[in-house]
This record gives C-alpha cells, structure tokens and sequence, in this order.
C-alpha cells in the first residue's frame, strides 16, 4: 500500500452560534494514501464539507478546530500561522467547489485567475507563468486553450467553466485536491464526463483526492474507499465494493437502499424515515437511534468507531450479511 | 455597443428639448426681469427700448422659439446683470466649479472606498465601528454646518487655512486653475474638504456593504483555497467586483456634487458657477438661470452616458450580452 | 419565543434591542415636545420685534440682558434670545419637514401605486418623468423652485415636496409592481370592488413598510434642505428665522470670533437629524426582509 499522505485523527470542530455551541465535525479520524481517491459521503449538515474546510484551515469565525490534528506528510497543519497555512493551501491541497460559476470571478479572465493563483505560490515570469496556465487547461480538456484563456467565466459552459475551476487547483500541483461536490452542479452527461477525466487525471498525475458528495452513486464511481458521515461523526469506513456489498451501518445500508441500481435487484427501493436531528439537539447516544430500526436500550450510548485499518463502523448493531430489518 | 450609444443619444437628445422648454418656462413665468434690467428712474423710451431690445415684449411661445433657434447658434442670450454672453460668463466660472467637484469627488474616493472595504471586511474592529460613525455623521450634517464648523475651526481659531476665494492660480491650456499653487491648493483644501464628507460617507457604505455581501461569496473561498493572500483577493477580487456600482455612485454623485456645489461655494466664497447661480437667482438673471440649468441637465445626461459606457466595460457578462 | 400581541408590540420588542436607537428615538421626542412647547417655555418670543433689544445683540452666552434673564446661548445679530430662536426654529423646521414629508409621501404614494396598478402606458410615462427627475439633484430643483415661488412657507413647501415625492413614487411602484403580481391582488380584481379601491385597501398598505423607511429618511433630508435653503436666502421670510436662517445670520460674525450665532443652532439642528436617522436606520434594519435572521 502506498504511504500516507493524509491522517486526519480526532478532528472536532466547533460553531459557536447564539443558539449555542455545537460541533459540526466530531472525532473524525481517517487516513488517505498518496494517489488515493477516498469519497466522504452524507446528507447536507453531516459535517462532510466542514471536515474539507478544517484540512485546509479554512474555518471562519465563530467557528473553529477545538481538537484533533491534521498531518500532511507528518507534517501538523492544526496550529499552524495564517501564512504558514496560505502557503500550503493550493500548492499541497486544493479544493474545487460545487457550482463553479459561484467560486469563479466573473469580471476576471480565466487568465487573470489563474495567474493569481500561480504568483500565490512562485514567482514565474509572464512567458512561463501563461504556458503552465494553457497547459494544465489542456490538461483538463479545454480545446484551444491558448486562445480561450482570455475568455471570461460566463463564456464557457457549465462543464467547461468546472474544468477551469479544477485547473486553477492543479496549477500549483498540489498532492491532494478536495472536490466539494463538483459535479453536483452540472448536467448529468456532463457529470459522468468530469468524474472519469478527473479519475485518469488523478491516476496521471498521482494526485490524491478527497470527494465529497451526498451522492453514492456518484462516489461508488470515482473512489475507491468510502467514509460515510452522519451529524458530524464518522459511522462507517471502509474499502469501496465491500461497503457496497455489505454495509454495516443502518444509516450507509438506508443510503444504499434509497438508491436505483444499489438496492438489491427486486427489491423496493426504501427511504430512511425521519430527517437527520438538529446538530444542536442530538439525542443522547447514538444519533442516528431514531431512524433506525434496530435501535434498543444500548444506543442511548454512543457507539464506539470499531477500529482496525480496513473496515470500521459505529454501531452497537452492526448489520451481517443477510440481517433484514 | 455602437448601436446602443446612438439611440442613448437620440434619447438624450429629446430629454434636453423637454427640459429646455420646462426650464424655459418655469425661469420665464416667474418675476419681472424688468426691474432688473431698468433703472426705476429710466424714462419711458428707454423702458421700451430695453423691453424690445431683449424681446420681452414677444409672447412667450415666440420667446421659446427664439431662444431654441439661438441655441442652436450656440448663443444663450446675455446676462441681464453682467451685460455680457451667458456662455463666455459661465466658462468663465465653470473651470473653478470643476477643479473643486473633481478634488472633492476624486478625494471621497479614494478614501471611502478602502476604509469603508476595511470597514466590510473586518466589522467588528474599533477601527470599523469609528469609521462608520463618520459616515453617519458625514450623512446626517448638512454641508453648509459643515462648512461653517471647517472655517470656524481652520480659518478663525487654529487660522491655519484661509477661509475662502480661490487663491493664486497658474494657467494650464489656457485656464486658471487653483491646485497647480501651492496657495491656491490651501484655498481648494477646505471647500473641496467640505464638499466631499457626503460622498466619502457614501463611498464607505457602498464599499463596506459590497465587501461584506463579496467576502461570503464562493469566489472568496474558492480564492482562499487556492492561497491566495488576504491582501491579493481584496485589491484583484472584491474591489473588481464592488467597482460596478461604485463607479456608478462615482459618475450620479459627480453630477449632484456639481449642483451641491452651490452652497460649498456661497460659503466659501469659490467663485464658481454656483455662486454664479445663486447670484442670478437673487437679481432675477434669467439667461444665466436657463443656461446654468440646461448646462447642469447636459452634464447630467452625458454622466449618465458614460456611466452605461463604463458598466459595460467592467461588466464583461454586459459587455457579450449588448454586442450579441 | 412569545410571540407578542400585535405587530406594534413586536416591533417595538425588536426595537428595544437597539440601545442607540433608543436614546435616538428619545431624543426626537424630547426635541419635538420641547419645539411644541416651544411659546410656554422659552424666555422670549423672538419673532416679537418689539421684544427685542438692539444694545442685547450679538452678546455671548451666559450674558444677563437688559430684559433681566439670562441668555444662556447668548443673542443674535438683532438681540433674540438664541435659545428661545432655536426653540421657534425647531418648531418650525420640524413643522416643515413634516407638512413636506407627508405631501410628498401622499403624493408620491398614490403616483406610483397607480403607475404599477394600471401599468403599460400610464406606467410607463409616469415612471419616466419620475426617474428623469431623480436623476436631477434634488437640492437644484428645490433651489430653483424656492427661487421662483418666492419667499414664505408654503412655497418652500411646494419646493421640497416636488424636491422628493419621486423618492416616495419610486419606492411605492417598486413594492406595489411585486404586490400588483400576487395572487391575492387578481383575487380582490375578480370581486365587484372598483379598482381605486382595490389599490388603497389592498396594494397600498402592503407598500407601507418600505415607505416607511423611505419617510424616515426624507423627513430628516426636508428639515436638512429647508435649512440649506434658508441659509442661502431662499427659505423663510428673515422675521421669522428658522434654523437654518439663524445659522446664515450668524456667519458673518462667525468669522470675528462670535461663533455661538451659528453654531448653538446648528447644533440643535444636527442633533434632530442625526437622531432621526439613527432611528430610520433601525426601522430600515427591522422592515428588511433580506436582513431578517
């Protein structure tokens, strides 16, 4: 297996709001490989895109990391300075957002954008600078990239202005890129274009990948080991096919059964009763107990994550193979 | 693009007809000039002499008419006081006005709009919440108060500043201007000082709401996650996105600080065409009434032109959308 | 939460939060029951020629005339008592600003809730006269109306009201153009209720809120204008100084030292506006749907 780039361990953090503190992230610990592409899945509010903002340093008042340490390369990144954590940010780990006419400036040429995010990090000369530019969007499968790089964002399409996106994060070459549902925005055709160009770029480049998403199928298709979240905990962690095939945690196996084409051919497709609970009212224990049908007594306490390397699940109940519920 | 210009145009055009014929009007339908031009002691000839002279005794519509047809001429009539061409008079005056609208207004902005971006970015520093308070203030105190506190303070109790008129100038394309001395700039300081605390107060809300409602964006982020500096996404990415409707701002507020002139003028006695027309309201000079006000409603019209122009040109998604 | 009683007492819980607004709205109350009682409380009645004494004038504050009271903010040029002037003058700014603020409301109101109601033509005229002149700065217009009108109250009525209906007609054609598209306004239509009547009891009153805000803020612009205006000459008649003509008054002398003629009254003056627009400020903040949280 190939060395860790990534170890997440008992990552907590916190929003002070008025209606009181919670944590949006709690005790989350995960690892990612070099060259990895690990999904993180779960509803809106489950903590997926705040885990991403914490492995950056990207929390904003009133929120922040209370616990917990992020490595890169060994190297601790909670702590760190302001500039000290600039600096990593874009040249070791990206990050792509979801609607990619949101996060581009729209009264800047791609060229300008891209350039800023060079001299962020190196000081290139023009000539150099915009080759690397007409480069990576090459890369990215922007046809005529020497000329298009002078275009403004809303000259492109939906797709192609996410491609330019995704290249301002690779410009800087970075070892890990988190894609905060970067295809959630996009047109279906055009979401399963960008997730298998964005998988050989990965494999290409070797560049590791975080890929949050609410949505398994999408995931299932891209990574190759899954995390699952619920109100801010990690529930479930392992290989992708083996969670696929055998889910342990109610919650994943809900997930898995509301889907088309996951649910076991013949079966009715099911949704998981109930919303998720406000992070700020959790019920005692276990906070998924009251959509599940196997809760009992035990689960007023919370469940440890069973641990080991492979497999890992949060749950007094873990399902086996043929339990039905 | 072009298109679009020329039909503003025509518009502006016809816009300026109806204004003439308002401002005709309303400056005509008011006061007896008479008394003015006459002396009450003029014989009976001479009366009617100067009545025709000035082609009062005509009905109004004629006068109107007239009027158009020497405008197109390029001749606004003479001042009834100052016995000489309108549009000499007012050029005459116009270059004091501008030198003092463009210190004040360039002034505003250049301070405004980086405080009042601190004052977004970071609100709830000290520095933030003092900043505002001036803006509050710089709202709610009318101009001439304002005006009177400066000369009070500056000209009579520290008499650090002189109190009014515009100081030596020097001449540049054939005009005098007061900021090219060093004197002259210590007479342009205060007016302009005075003119300006509405606009700044003005430019650091438009700046602190923009920079506020900017920060939160996804653009932010995203920029933040590519490592840029807290200094490089303010100075490349919210202030290109705040400038539209600051620039906007800039060319109205350029075009009501030319009229608010008048009062900074009266006060510190700027020999502008503010105090031209304040001047001719008083002795009833109705050339000089008409052609101030057309000039100020052109200006208007042509600001409003050129702030169009200038949205398109910081405005690429506008810029596509007109040319398609 | 509890939800109060009525919209009132909500309004007023909400506005309680806001210490500076408070002491805001305090404050205009305070000045304008003090403008009221203005005759009962003040040591003179400045308007009264006779009443004044030339060899008082132009004295400083805390001076003790030859009528035997002490003038605590000192005399003007003509004698007055400065403190009983500021008292009238208040009375009288506040009289304007809000006889102009109301007309212009009314007037600006009606325009714009008809021009979104009937829509298409009418509309479209009316909307254009109405931006042509907002285009133009109000201080001009009023200006060159108070200029024309002559010297008095009503025509400096008439001047600041046609100096700021269009920021009355704008903001109710705004609100009334979004009301006009629901559905409960085709639902009014389809019943036998005049249309006239369907725009005072149904679109009006759901365009209060942000007229409300607008009024605010152009009460406190008139009494600013009215007071620019007397200043330069063209507002009130010079027996009967408002502020902003006690202010103009005292300028000349301003510069040998005798700053209390202007700067007493400017005071007041300031201290009225600023209050007022902290409370429109908070009224604005509380009517803002965008800012609700």
């Amino acid at each position: 297996m190939s060395p860790v780039l990534l170890d997440v361990s008992g990552l907590t953090t916190r929003f002070a709001t008025r209606a009181g503190s919670l944590n949006a992230v709690e005790d989350v610990s995960f690892t990612v490989a070099e060259g990895e592409i690990v999904g993180l899945v779960g509803e809106s509010g489950s903590g997926k895109s705040v885990t991403g903002f914490s492995i950056l340093g990207l929390i904003d008042p009133p929120g922040r990391i209370v616990s917990g340490s992020v490595k890169l390369n060994g190297r601790e990144l909670v702590g760190l300075s302001h500039a000290e954590l600039r600096s990593m940010r874009g040249r070791e780990i990206a990050m792509v957002f979801q609607d990619p006419s949101a996060t581009l400036n729209p009264v800047l040429t791609i060229e300008t954008q891209m350039r800023l995010a060079i001299a962020a990090h190196e000081n290139l000369g023009d000539a150099a600078a915009r080759a690397r530019c007409i480069e990576v969007l090459g890369a990215v499968g922007i046809p005529d990239a020497a000329r298009r790089i002078e275009a403004y964002p809303h000259q492109f399409s939906g797709g192609m202005r996410q491609r330019v996106a995704i290249a301002i994060a690779l410009l800087n070459r970075p070892k890990l890129i988190i894609c905060d549902e970067p295809t959630t925005a996009l047109d279906v055709s055009i979401q399963a274009q960008i997730l298998t160009e964005m998988k050989s770029l990965a494999a290409r480049l070797g560049t590791a990948m975080i890929w949050i998403s609410h949505d398994l199928a999408t995931v299932s298709s891209v990574a190759s080991r899954i995390l699952v979240m619920y109100a801010g905990r990690l529930i479930e962690a392992g290989p992708m096919a083996q969670v696929l095939r055998q889910p342990h945690h109610p919650y994943t196996r809900g997930l898995l059964g509301s889907l088309p084409g996951m649910a076991p051919p013949g079966e009715d497709l099911v949704q998981i009763p109930g919303t998720m609970p406000s992070l700020i009212d959790l019920p005692k224990g276990c906070a998924f107990q009251p959509r599940c049908g196997f809760a009992d007594a035990q689960c007023a306490t919370m469940p440890a994550l069973s641990a080991g390397a492979g497999r890992r699940v949060r749950c007094h109940h873990p399902l086996a193979a043929e339990t039905v519920p | 693009m072009l298109g679009f210009i020329i039909q503003r145009v025509l518009q502006a055009f016809v816009v300026m007809l109806v204004i003439s014929a308002l401002v005709f009007t309303g400056v005509y339908a008011v006061g007896n000039p008479i008394d003015v031009l006459i002396s009450p002691d003029a014989t009976q000839l001479i009366r009617e002499q100067t009545i025709r002279a000035y082609g009062l005794d005509q009905p109004l519509w004629k006068q109107y008419l007239d009027f158009l047809g020497r405008l197109v001429r390029g001749d606004f009539g003479r001042s009834f006081v100052y016995n000489m061409p309108v549009l000499d008079l007012i050029f005459s005056r116009l270059p004091a006005t501008l030198e003092l609208t463009l210190a004040a207004v360039i002034g505003a902005t250049a301070l405004g709009v980086p405080l009042g971006m601190y004052a977004g970015y970071r609100p709830d520093s000290a520095a933030s919440k003092a900043i505002m308070a001036i803006s509050i203030l710089g709202f709610s105190v009318p101009t001439f108060w304002i005006g009177l506190v400066l000369i009070f303070t500056f000209a009579v109790s520290l008499g650090w500043l002189p109190a009014g008129n515009r100081g030596d100038t020097a001449s540049l394309f054939g005009i005098q201007w007061s900021f090219l001395t060093w004197n002259g700039l210590t007479h342009l300081f205060l007016p302009a000082l005075n003119l300006s605390l509405f606009k700044f107060a003005l430019m650091v809300r438009l700046a602190r709401a923009g920079t506020r409602e900017v920060m939160l964006t996804d653009t932010v982020k995203f920029a933040r996650a590519a490592g840029l500096s807290e200094g490089t996404i303010l100075l490349r990415h919210v202030l290109r996105l705040i400038a539209i409707p600051i620039v906007t701002v800039f060319g109205l507020e350029f075009g009501s600080t030319l009229a608010f002139a008048v009062v900074t003028e009266t006060i510190f006695s700027w020999p502008g065409v503010g105090k031209l027309i304040i001047d001719s309201i008083s002795t009833l000079d109705r050339p000089v009434m008409v052609a101030y006000l057309m000039l100020v409603a052109f200006f208007f019209i042509m600001i409003n032109l050129s702030v169009d122009v200038a949205y398109a040109a910081l405005d690429p998604r506008l810029r596509t959308r007109r040319a398609a | 939460m509890t939800e109060a009683a009525t919209p009132l007492a909500r309004f007023w819980g909400e506005f309680r939060n806001n210490t500076v607004a408070v002491i805001a709205l305090g404050v205009v109350i305070a000045i304008s029951a003090l403008a009221i009682a203005a005759p009962l409380i003040s040591p003179q009645n400045p308007y009264d020629l006779a009443n004044l004494v030339l060899m008082d004038a132009r004295r400083p504050p805390g001076f003790v005339g030859s009528k035997g009271f002490t003038h605590w903010l000192g005399t003007d040029a003509q004698g007055r008592d400065l403190l009983s002037a500021i008292l009238y003058g208040l009375r009288i700014s506040i009289q304007i600003g809000l006889i102009a603020g109301a007309i212009a409301f009314a007037l600006g109101a009606t325009l714009g809730a008809f021009a979104a109601f009937f829509g298409g033509r009418i509309e479209a005229l009316i909307m254009r006269i109405i931006d042509l002149q907002l285009s133009f700065p109000a201080i001009l217009l009023a200006l060159v109306l108070a200029a024309l009108l002559g010297q008095g109250k009503w025509p400096l009525i008439a001047a600041l009201v046609t100096a700021q209906y269009a920021y009355f007609a704008r903001t109710a054609h705004g609100a009334a153009s979004a009301e006009r598209s629901k559905d409960y306004v085709d639902a009014a239509l389809s019943t036998p209720l005049a249309a006239r009547r369907v725009v005072f009891r149904h679109i009006l009153p759901n365009c209060l809120p942000p007229l409300i805000v607008v009024a605010t803020v152009q009460v406190a612009n008139s009494i600013a204008l009215e007071a620019t205006l007397s200043f330069l000459g063209l507002g009130l008649p010079v027996t009967e100084p408002s502020l902003g003509m006690l202010i103009a008054n005292g300028f000349q002398y301003m510069l040998s030292g005798r700053y209390w003629i202007s700067i007493y009254p400017g005071v007041a003056l300031i201290v009225l506006i600023v209050a007022i627009n902290l409370v429109g400020d908070q009224v604005r903040d509380q009517l803002n749907p965008r800012l609700k949280r």
